[in-house]
């Protein structure tokens, strides 16, 4: 297997969904190329860095804010009315 | 996908909702679009939008909720309306020129062989993100990416969607699905590479 190969199974492997004889080909790759091995290190901390930066700062889901609660209520009444009188 | 779920509280709450009581639809509310609203900033990177399109996403709900089959949870149900609101927006917005994407791929000799010999810089990255600054910069990143690879990126790797579910919300094949999650993640792992130290040959 080569290292273009092993980048295009990546996410196959991250997922678990190789089958066996690939798996075994990309992790004796993996074992031999050095390159690779880190290349799939930064790809899974990627991945991870990406999910901390987009959950980390988002407002708690309780934080509803009370505008947009009193919004929909009131767009429901109108939603309502609506179909009633189709 | 989506956490607080009850089978037995969703039941009651749909069936006091198809009897059109009024507190059932605001309890559906007040459980709920927290999480959609999280997922329509997400979306689309701005807080009066994304307020419209969770309302937008209960309108399409409350209309809908004579179809809805009970197979799958609430919460999803609500959470998929939600995508599909933030969706429609971003497709009508005015295009902003996107940059390709392709220049930010891997590269290969003809051997098959890596052009880049990277550095491992995992370990600074897992304590940057720690710093508010650092987790700005990262999503400035996600921004970068045009909308289709973008919003893959989003399904698959925050909102924890599969492939198939994501092809589903988005109306795409499987295989489309799969191209852009990995054209998406090798295109991000470049620019934080560039930020975290790496250095392309």
């Amino acid at each position: 297997m080569t290292c273009r190969e092993v980048y295009g199974f990546l996410d196959d492997f991250l997922e678990g969904t190789l089958d066996p004889a690939t798996f075994e080909s990309f992790e004796a790759h993996l074992g031999r190329c050095s390159s690779c091995k880190t290349y799939l290190t930064t790809y899974r901390a990627t991945v991870a860095a990406a999910r901390a930066s987009e959950l980390a700062d988002a407002p708690s889901f309780d934080e509803v804010p009370h505008d947009m609660v009193e919004a929909i209520l009131a767009a429901r009444v109108d939603a309502f009315n609506q179909q009633r009188s189709e | 996908m989506v956490a607080v779920a009850d089978p037995a509280q969703d039941a009651a709450l749909l069936q006091a909702l198809r009897s059109g009581q009024d507190e059932a639809f605001e309890r559906l509310v007040r459980i709920h679009s927290g999480r959609m609203l999280s997922v329509c900033r997400r979306i689309l990177r701005n807080d009066e939008e994304a307020k419209d399109a969770v309302q937008e996403a209960f309108v399409s709900a409350f209309r809908g909720l004579k179809n809805f089959e009970g197979t799958s949870q609430l919460g999803t149900w609500l959470h998929r309306i939600a995508v599909n609101a933030s969706l429609m927006r971003l497709r009508s917005r005015k295009r902003r020129p996107e940059e390709s994407i392709d220049d930010f791929q891997p590269t290969f000799k003809d051997d098959g062989h890596a052009r880049i010999e990277p550095r491992d810089w995992s370990p600074s990255a897992e304590q940057l993100v720690q710093s508010r600054e650092t987790r700005d910069f990262v999503r400035g990143c996600i921004d970068q990416l045009p909308d289709a690879y973008r919003v893959v990126l989003l399904l698959r790797d925050i909102e924890e969607h599969d492939t198939a579910e994501a092809a589903e919300i988005l109306g795409v094949t499987d295989g489309v699905v799969k191209v852009r999650l990995h054209r998406a993640r090798h295109a991000l792992r470049r620019l934080l590479a560039d930020r975290f130290g790496e250095r392309a040959l």
